[in-house]
């Protein structure tokens, strides 16, 4: 059974999927524009783990396309390493090690050799949606009503001050 | 969380100022922003981001690091970022206007953060798609930017894959409007 925090990142990624991506698109659409939006992308492999027929279909293709391979590859290798990385909440790492235990199990990694970390983008996004949703259950009443008189004091027209 | 504006992004300075309270500390950090969220402040053009690259100028704890690091401020930029040299970048950064308690936040300057993109190491596209899709280019000091893109292109060892080359980014804009045109 998915865990609260796995529930509500899901949840996360479909609104942050759909913005994204402009709107509610199939599974064919989606990872087509996976493959020239990289926000797209690290949003994708992530919502592609929360409906069983989508994994299912990613898993298959990954078989056949290159393409589809290396999303999975480079989601497998974000979950690993954001168990490594120091500064992550622990929630990030208790959620990598549910979506890893879940999704990974048997499965080996090929490690590339990458000039570009395609993993550590989708990492970031899946440290950044946990620590969204970490500020707003911490977040409190009286925290936003503090927040609110400091914003309002902010002249939004005069934001850039140069340097003598 | 996306950043789409301004306000989102201080709003999450404002929530990370007030969780640094709690730590006392002795001086405030001072941060420079790069990357996508020194855009939104620089560009009027729609853009998103996720979180907040910075150059961190002050000596801090892993801990306070961490405290960044869960408000989504990220200060691994600087192991893509070569060239601007910081200390240059800082006298050319413009101070956010906003009085925090524990942060002292700078914007790094529209020249500063096109040779940021064209210097990355990672060497990747979406460092030339943020040029070619922006107005940064077009509402920069072009004479400024010229100077710096020529001084630094001599600090830099095996320049072929090092950069990329301003010439083609303006070439691309170029394509861009006269498409636009057509």
């Amino acid at each position: 059974m998915a865990s609260e925090l796995q529930t509500a990142f899901f949840e996360h990624v479909e609104k942050e999927q759909s913005y994204l991506a402009g709107g509610d698109y199939s599974f064919e659409e989606l990872l087509q524009m996976s493959q020239r939006d990289r926000r797209v992308r690290n949003a994708f492999v992530f919502y592609v783990l929360s409906r069983p027929d989508y994994k299912n279909k990613l898993w298959s293709l990954a078989n056949r396309s290159l393409h589809c391979k290396r999303l999975v590859n480079s989601l497998h290798k974000s979950l690993l390493s954001t168990l490594k990385e120091q500064f992550h909440r622990e929630e990030t790492k208790t959620l990598a090690k549910e979506l890893l235990a879940e999704h990974f199990e048997n499965k080996s990694i090929v490690f590339e050799l990458n000039t570009y970390d395609t993993a550590a983008e989708m990492e970031k996004f899946l440290s950044t949606v946990v620590n969204t949703i970490m500020m707003k259950k911490l977040d409190t009443t009286e925290k936003r009503e503090k927040r609110k008189l400091f914003l309002e004091k902010i002249d939004f027209n005069n934001l850039l001050i140069p340097q003598k | 969380m996306i950043f789409k504006n301004r306000e989102d992004i201080i709003e999450n300075l404002a929530m990370l100022d007030s969780e640094l309270d709690q730590f006392n500390l002795s001086r405030k950090i001072e941060i420079i922003i790069f990357g996508g969220t020194a855009f939104l402040f620089r560009t009027n053009n729609m853009r998103v981001t996720s979180d907040i690259d910075v150059f961190i100028m002050t000596e801090i704890t892993n801990e306070i690091e961490a405290v960044l690091h869960r408000f989504n401020v990220n200060s691994r930029v600087s192991s893509v970022l070569e060239v601007p040299p910081i200390e240059e970048s800082f006298k050319r950064s413009e101070l956010l206007n906003v009085p925090f308690n524990n942060l002292i936040v700078y914007i790094a300057s529209k020249e500063d953060l096109i040779i940021s993109k064209l210097f990355s190491s990672r060497q990747a596209q979406k460092d030339i798609d943020d040029l070619v899709n922006t107005d940064l280019i077009d509402t920069c000091d072009m004479d400024l930017l010229m100077e710096l893109y020529n001084e630094y292109k001599k600090d830099v060892i095996f320049p072929l894959s090092r950069y990329n080359t301003l010439e083609e980014v303006l070439e691309l804009k170029e394509m861009k409007k006269e498409k636009k045109v057509r």
